[in-house]
């Protein structure tokens, strides 16, 4: 009997667990003859003394030598072997039932809990006549599950049809697994393949394997897998696979009978939990979500309610932080307020209240209009400093002197003095006088801000440049209109004045263009002329009243607003203008234009280039369809998108060259307006004016 | 607005570069024609300030008569809107030309494919190898 020892090992191989079996195995091939020695390590003592090996019961088999006694030595070792390994996947078998005979239980109790809490919430909250439906819905859910078996398995989903699928495969089991147990080695190994297979099945196979034990074992987890059937079914039985198997036997049937009870019987109890949670959990419970997981589902439901209770905490501190710090911004807000309004109230103090609360009312309504910030900072210093105003003009001259042409700096230091005699002066002479001064300051200031708006879109001519093509630069040109608008706002004013000065003033003696106020003043008092600064300072101790007047033109010279308020100076620089356009603005304009046409040029070459790059590759591309004698239509397409780049490129570079004719051509005609009316406007601006008189008054 | 110029001109050129097959080719031919199209539209927004620039010259002149300047000095600025003009009207038929030539590629392909589209998929679809190709030809 070679064969016999073979087999042994194979079956020894598969219990794995117990170590026992194994060692006797070994044993064995020691005696026998040649053949058999595949296992390694023979152990030659104990081939020698086969009684020892008789002791341990199990390798008689070989041991013996006599081959008639073999098979039945084969048999019961054999059946040891199997009562082993029975043994131990029983043994795993029954933990995994049992864990999961419980999961569903599990699965069950805690949807149900979920379910009821949701739906409690959601009826109780919405009426309470949803409420009854709800009892009324539970009401018949006990009533159908009794008669449908699966009919509630939608609402208690898996953990019911797990219970139910276990029960049938246990079925199966019980009934094939008794006949199977006594056979040989291979047909168990099926059985417990069955079973194994129904269990996949049903999730809760578990119960089917307990079948493949048949023997005494089997007959004790029989009971056991209906118990967890029972006790999975319980709580919601399903249709699916049960049916199938109680068919077959009517011992399925009265099983089925005993889990529906059963069924029932729990599915009231846990009902009644459910309710009871869903009570305590009625507030809370509306919007959670439940997780599928059998023991999550507590936890799940648990940790809801405690996020639930933190969210409401945290929401609540929260909303309590936002009052606070309202609370408190409120608070600084107020501080602040209240600190401007001491300091304001102090200064008015100091100066003069009179005085600080006209210049706040002018503060405040400023603001509120459209003035730019530098102004209004002014307006801001001229409160806390009223004698500075005077100062302040002059910094804004010495800024605008250089702007002018070369000659423009010596002129404009030497008008500076002027404008602070005025100030003295114009308070004892004339009352118009005082305001008078401050159109002139105003009007030099015009011009200086005229001229930088000129130069301003020149510069940003020159950074835009070096995008060229970009259309920001086209963005500039549209400004300018603006400019001009603000322009003949400022000339505007500046004729105002002018007209006024020159009707006071017959006497000019004008050493300076900016200085026609300085005459006046030096006629009115000479001696004041020479100490600019110190003038401005005592002009304002001396009288506040005529301060204030002088400090509201100064604002004012930035808006519009501002020319209304110059009439009353003496002999004010009356200037008029009103342009749309000047000459200025005319050559910039034009010089503008033609940097920006030239750097058009350059895309324009750029084009025509890389035109000419698509035809040589076009060009390349119908030499090729020719060498592989593509036919068809394709190669003569080749040659008209050949004619056609090359009709592109020519009118790229058309445009590249008639680009640099705009732009000569536009610069010709800057050039053009600049020789023939640039040399007056040079000198009308050179002398302080901002226009020349009316055309009429020149002719002779 | 040059960069992109540029790099459209280049992708335009480097379309056809590479080996020529069938797929490739039509493939490329579509391509060109969007970048082509895309050359238009990009040289149609780089000289529409030209545009501008003539508009505010005309303006400008118009202005300037109506403050009776010098005759010279506006028909100057007159001149030049015209220059400006004529480069835009330029401008303006290269960018027609340009789509024009989107067009073209793109009847290319279409009459390519609708040409030998069918000689193409015919040979790829037969199983074995091809013979020479004059072969196949029907005399």
């Amino acid at each position: 009997m070679p064969s016999a020892p073979p087999s042994a090992p194979v079956v020894t191989d598969e219990p794995d667990g117990p170590p026992t079996l194994v060692l006797p195995r070994v044993t064995l091939p020691g005696p026998a003859v040649p053949p058999p020695p595949v296992p390694p390590s023979p152990a030659p003592s104990t081939s020698n003394s086969p009684a020892a090996l008789r002791s341990e019961g199990h390798d008689e088999n070989e041991g013996g030598g006599a081959q008639a006694g073999l098979g039945g030595v084969m048999v019961a070792a054999i059946g040891i072997a199997v009562a082993a390994l029975r043994g131990m996947t029983q043994w795993t078998e029954d933990r995994r039932q049992r864990f999961q005979d419980q999961a569903p239980v599990r699965l069950a109790a805690a949807k149900a809990k979920a379910e009821r809490i949701k739906d409690r919430a959601e009826h109780e909250a919405a009426l309470a006549a949803i409420g009854n439906d709800a009892a009324k819905a539970r009401a018949k859910s006990r009533i159908q599950s009794p008669t449908e078996f699966g009919g509630d398995a939608t609402k208690n989903k898996g953990g019911g049809g797990k219970g139910g699928k276990g029960a049938g495969t246990f079925g199966e089991g019980g009934s094939g697994g008794s006949g199977r147990g006594p056979k040989s080695g291979p047909d168990k190994s099926k059985g417990g393949k069955s079973g194994r297979e129904t269990a996949s099945h049903g999730s809760t196979g578990a119960g089917g394997k307990p079948g493949p034990g048949g023997k005494g074992k089997g007959s004790d987890k029989g009971p056991k897998g209906a118990d967890g059937a029972g006790g999975s079914g319980g709580k919601s039985p399903k249709s699916g696979k049960s049916p199938s198997p109680p068919s077959s036997s009517p011992s399925l049937e009265r099983a089925r009978g005993r889990q529906e009870r059963a069924a029932d019987k729990q599915r009231a109890k846990d009902q009644r939990r459910a309710d009871r949670v869903a009570a305590q959990l009625e507030d809370r419970g509306k919007d959670r979500k439940r997780h599928h997981g059998s023991q999550d589902d507590r936890q799940a439901v648990k940790d809801r309610i405690r996020n639930g209770r933190l969210e409401a905490k945290e929401a609540r501190k929260d909303a309590a932080r936002d009052a606070r710090r309202q609370e408190r911004a409120d608070r600084k807000a107020k501080r602040k307020e209240e600190k401007a309004a001491r300091d304001r109230t102090a200064l008015a103090q100091s100066v003069g209240q009179a005085v600080t609360e006209e210049t706040e009312r002018r503060l405040r309504a400023r603001r509120d209009a459209l003035d730019p910030p530098v102004l209004s900072r002014n307006r801001k210093d001229t409160p806390a400093e009223d004698a500075e105003s005077g100062p302040k003009v002059d910094l804004k001259k010495k800024p605008r002197a250089p702007k002018g042409s070369s000659t423009a700096p010596p002129k404009a230091t030497s008008p500076k003095p002027p404008p602070g005699p005025e100030t003295e002066a114009e308070p004892p002479g004339q009352e118009t006088g005082g305001p008078g001064s401050g159109p002139g300051s105003r009007s030099r200031r015009n011009r200086e801000q005229q001229p930088p708006p000129r130069q301003e879109p020149q510069a940003d001519g020159e950074w835009l440049r070096p995008p060229p093509g970009m259309r920001v630069e086209y963005s500039v040109t549209i400004d300018r209109p603006d400019r001009e608008a603000q322009a003949q706002a400022r000339a505007r004013a500046k004729a105002e004045e002018e007209l006024r000065r020159r009707a006071n003033l017959a006497n000019v003696f004008n050493p300076a263009p900016g200085l026609p106020p300085g005459p006046t003043t030096r006629s009115e008092a000479p001696p004041a002329a020479p100490a600019p600064p110190p003038s401005s300072t005592p002009s304002s101790t001396s009288s506040p009243a005529p301060k204030n007047e002088r400090k509201a033109p100064i604002p004012m010279p930035g808006g519009p607003l501002a020319h209304p308020a110059p009439p009353p100076s003496s002999v004010g620089d009356t200037q008029f203008t009103d342009s749309d356009l000047t000459v200025y603005d005319v050559i910039d304009a034009d010089q503008d234009m033609a940097e920006e046409i030239m750097a058009g040029a350059e895309h324009a070459l750029l084009v025509a280039d890389r035109c000419q790059r698509l035809q040589a590759a076009l060009e390349g591309l119908r030499a090729s369809l020719i060498a592989k004698s593509v036919p068809g239509v394709f190669v003569g397409w080749c040659t008209r998108l050949i004619e056609r780049a090359g009709v592109v490129e020519d009118k790229a570079v058309a445009v590249a060259r008639g680009l640099p004719r705009a732009s000569e051509a536009i610069a010709h005609a800057g050039a053009v307006a600049a020789e023939h009316d640039k040399p007056v406007a040079d000198v009308v601006r050179d002398m302080g004016h901002t226009a020349p008189a009316d055309t009429s008054y020149h002719q002779e | 607005m040059g960069m992109d110029l540029a790099r459209v001109g280049s992708k335009v050129a480097e379309i056809f570069v590479d080996g020529v097959t069938y797929t490739v080719a039509t493939a490329k031919l579509g391509l060109a024609s969007m970048a082509m199209l895309a050359l238009s539209e990009s040289v149609r927004g780089a000289y529409n300030y030209v545009e501008g620039c003539a508009r505010q010259v005309d303006t400008l002149a118009d202005t300037a008569s109506a403050m009776w300047v010098e005759g010279v000095v506006v028909d100057a600025h007159r001149d030049a809107a015209a220059v400006m003009r004529g480069v835009l009207a330029d401008a303006e038929s290269l960018a027609n030309e340009a789509e024009e030539m989107a067009g073209d590629f793109k009847a290319a392909k279409a009459g390519h494919e609708a040409d030998y589209g069918p000689v193409h998929d015919a040979v790829v679809s037969k199983p074995g190898q091809m013979a020479t190709r004059e072969y196949y030809s029907n005399r």
